[in-house]
């Protein structure tokens, strides 16, 4: 095998590719806040901003799991089929 | 542990195959001030710093600097990928291609390797966090230098994301060791 038929050039489905993007939205506002909280772990408002994002990321987690397979490692996915080998890795994904 | 999550943390758009500037973002792949060695850094250096939050901050940076390492990997990825062996020696890349093909290797930009010799960990939580501290101003001018050396919108905004959190990251560092003081003044360690 050529190391040209090896590269994997993934373009995923609109919707798919939409609800990815929003993961690492939600994902990012997630891990600023951890950072942010790590220094300022009494401030509340914080917090209540940390507690809904963070609902809001695995919510979405789950809706991505249940469509498209496993996003995150050691999550349940109930197919007949071991979807996390077969769905592209991050540096094959065609970003837009 | 660690829990993989099969996504990158920041997408990268790579506009075309570009090997020269695929070879400078090896200096924050396996350079002195890569995202390779941030992680290992502040991943080593936790176990020792006597506060908690101190402990959480480099847990969780260190964290997030594994995942900028990826988002390194991917752009030279990108940018390498299916580019014939006479471009990569154009590109200053022959020597890489003798000894790792199209492999990614932890090298800086001009194909010194990795070493253990760019961290320090002292014990002392000073020290550390300074040292920490710099490390977050090293890699945001060094990417300040990488967004330089390309006209690609794509890397431009992949690279402008990742120098924004070295900024982020020095602040937080910034008040971890104000928080250390006053530790260590309470302890009348001094």
């Amino acid at each position: 095998m050529s190391h040209r038929q090896m590269h994997r050039q993934a373009q995923l489905p609109k919707e798919q590719y939409d609800l990815l993007r929003e993961i690492m939205q939600v994902g990012f506002v997630v891990v600023e806040l951890q950072l942010y909280l790590d220094t300022h772990p009494n401030d509340r408002q914080a917090l209540r901003l940390y507690n809904e994002s963070a609902m809001c990321y695995h919510r979405l987690i789950m809706e991505y799991q249940r469509k498209y397979g496993m996003l995150m490692a050691h999550s349940p996915d109930g197919t007949e089929e071991w979807r996390w080998i077969g769905s592209p890795w991050p540096w094959e994904i065609n970003y837009r | 542990m660690w829990v993989y999550e099969k996504r990158l943390e920041y997408p990268v758009r790579v506009e075309r195959t570009d090997l020269r500037m695929a070879k400078y973002l090896f200096a924050q792949y396996g350079g002195p001030d890569s995202e390779l060695s941030a992680a290992v850094r502040y991943l080593n250096q936790r176990y020792t710093i006597p506060t908690n939050r101190a402990k959480g901050l480099l847990t969780d940076i260190g964290t997030e600097e594994m995942a900028h390492w990826e988002i390194i990997g991917t752009m030279i990825y990108k940018l390498t990928q299916g580019a014939p062996v006479e471009e990569l020696e154009k590109a200053g890349l022959g020597a890489h291609f003798v000894e790792h093909d199209r492999a990614l290797f932890p090298h800086d930009a001009a194909g010194v390797p990795w070493t253990a010799a760019y961290i320090q960990a002292h014990g002392d939580p000073i020290a550390d966090l300074h040292e920490d501290m710099a490390s977050e101003q090293k890699a945001r001018v060094t990417y300040e230098h990488l967004i330089r050396m390309t006209d690609d919108p794509g890397i431009i905004d992949t690279l402008r994301f990742l120098r924004e959190r070295e900024v982020v990251h020095f602040q937080r560092f910034g008040e971890a060791l104000n928080y250390v003081h006053e530790y260590m003044e309470s302890r009348k360690y001094y």
